[in-house]
């Protein structure tokens, strides 16, 4: 008895720590208004792209802060593995679940955004350059940390090895763009390379801006997800102790 | 016991284990061995110069090959609760993995020894004793990075369900850069020949490589080998 | 290709990310008020399981 109500007690303590956690329309606010602001500064300030890519080289305002954000939200994980690593407190665990879900989504957009970009500029769909390669094999290693998940059914265990999987695979992550971008396959050197481009000031600030707008994006979007999954968490212990309150 | 000695006498234990029973050494071979048949016929058409796809064919071979020693013998060692008598004595974690590293380094080198000549007698045309030290420096670097990484991704798939789909699946996008470095450094070799100079990049960056996964895997294997 | 070609692959790109962004938000809007829904209903019963166990 004593227990399940000194579990009941401590979790409407943490409800409402969390409920301040859920205030994150501010952030989505103004990651709205930077992704907004660099639409138009991307389309009516930065002058068109001088080289043979022409006006699709738009695409980039966005395909690149996108991948920033992947790779942001890649390094969310990585820092919540090590701090569950040293702590074995459960939340960064929540933490790092919600990086690598967010990463994998922005990962995925900018494969999308990258091939349709390919299309517009080369004509094919795809192309064994080192933006999508890498961003294709950092997609099937993530999906991975969740085979992992799926396949421990302990928690403490589980959560020490999505960790150790997590602090891994952003170390891969950069290794494998240098290996794509600087190792020729076979005897003929990956030559493909959109953006080669001189960025001029006007294009940079627009692109600045949108990263900005992508950065906050992702905070909001890490800010709500963690927010459900501590929900997700205050749920089962409710659960428990309630099923126990009726024992 | 030093550090050392008991690197030692793990690494002895594991490899004593498995020349007893030569059940990882004989299957993965054959393995291999039927891996290089069937690419033959995989690529089969009269005449189909396949010198540019030798790299490749050799290290998939190896890589998969190397995953189902890896499954292999850590399931034995599992079923066997070797690990847990193990994880008993007052060892540094870090000794046995690097232990463990160091046996399925010498079992997957004990198989390529067979496995590269029978490769070359068939499909490489070019004679490359020339550049062997170089082919060596690669094959023994990427083995590394394989051994390392794989060795620390099968001790945590070890423990879960499916043990056998997981290692793949966390073990394959990992090591893509090394494929991509070992791939064209030996089809560079048994193509056309290759010094120092072109392949000191792919070599150095293989040496990097195994360089941070071990420290990678330094820091760690505490945690993924468990209480 | 004409600046008109190449403008319909720039409007599919920035679409594409649109609309992904925001059907991935507002499943994630639902279902956070899905669980604070079941939150709330949890520690209601909870509380009053309590103060029954205190009655008696």
């Amino acid at each position: 008895m004593e227990a399940s109500e000194a579990r009941i007690a401590s979790a409407a303590d943490g409800a409402a720590g969390r409920r301040r956690l859920l205030e994150a329309p501010a952030l989505f606010a103004y990651a709205g208004a930077a992704l907004v602001a660099g639409l138009l500064l991307a389309f009516w300030y930065s002058p068109v792209d001088a080289s043979s890519m022409g006006f699709s080289q738009k695409i980039l305002y966005y395909h690149a802060p996108i991948a920033w954000a992947a790779l942001v939200a890649f390094g969310v994980a990585f820092v919540a593995g090590i701090l569950y690593l040293r702590s074995s407190d459960l939340r960064y665990d929540r933490l790092g679940l919600v990086g690598v879900r967010l990463g994998l989504l922005f990962s995925l957009l900018v494969m999308g955004t990258g091939m349709i970009w390919g299309q517009a500029a080369w004509g094919t769909w795809w192309a064994w350059e080192p933006r999508l390669t890498t961003f294709l094999i950092a997609c099937l290693l993530y999906a991975g940390y969740f085979v992992l998940r799926s396949m421990v059914d302990e928690e403490a265990r589980r959560a020490t090895y999505a960790a150790v999987f997590a602090v891994i695979a952003f170390v891969d992550v950069p290794i494998t763009f240098f290996a794509t971008r600087f190792l020729p396959e076979g005897l003929h050197p990956v030559v493909i390379r959109p953006g080669d481009t001189g960025m001029e000031g006007s294009m940079l600030l627009s692109l600045l801006v949108s990263m900005l707008g992508m950065t906050l994006l992702l905070a909001a979007l890490v800010r709500l997800e963690y927010a459900a999954e501590l929900l997700k968490d205050e749920i089962a212990d409710l659960k428990t102790a309630l099923w126990e309150v009726g024992q | 016991m030093s550090a050392a000695a008991q690197f030692s006498a793990i690494l002895r234990k594991d490899l004593t284990r498995e020349l007893r029973t030569r059940e990882v050494l004989v299957s993965v071979f054959l393995f291999v061995m039927l891996s290089l048949v069937i690419f033959h016929y995989a690529f089969a058409s009269e005449g189909s110069d396949l010198t540019f796809f030798t790299g490749g064919m050799l290290w998939v071979t190896f890589l998969f090959g190397a995953l189902l020693g890896l499954n292999r013998s850590f399931a034995q060692e599992k079923d066997e609760g070797c690990l847990d008598g193990l994880l008993l004595c007052p060892v540094d974690r870090v000794t046995i993995f690097l232990a463990k590293t160091a046996a399925n380094l010498v079992l997957l080198l004990a198989i390529q020894v067979v496995a590269v000549p029978v490769f070359t007698l068939f499909f490489v045309e070019r004679s490359y004793l020339g550049d062997l030290p170089l082919l060596v420096a690669v094959v023994l670097l990427a083995d590394l990075g394989i051994c390392a990484l794989g060795t620390l991704l099968a001790t945590i798939s070890m423990n879960s369900r499916a043990r056998d789909l997981l290692l793949p699946v966390l073990f394959l996008p990992l090591i893509v850069p090394v494929l991509i470095a070992a791939t064209s450094a030996t089809t560079a070799i048994f193509a056309a020949g290759a010094g120092l100079g072109e392949l000191a990049g792919r070599l150095i960056f293989l040496a990097a490589f195994d360089a941070v996964f071990l420290v990678a895997a330094y820091g760690t294997y505490d945690f993924a080998i468990g209480e | 290709m004409t600046i008109e070609q190449a403008a319909q692959y720039v409007a599919a790109a920035y679409a594409v990310i649109l609309i992904v962004l925001i059907v991935y938000f507002a499943v994630t809007a639902r279902r956070v008020s899905g669980l604070r829904r079941d939150v709330e209903l949890l520690r209601r019963e909870a509380e009053k399981r309590e103060a029954r166990g205190e009655g008696a």
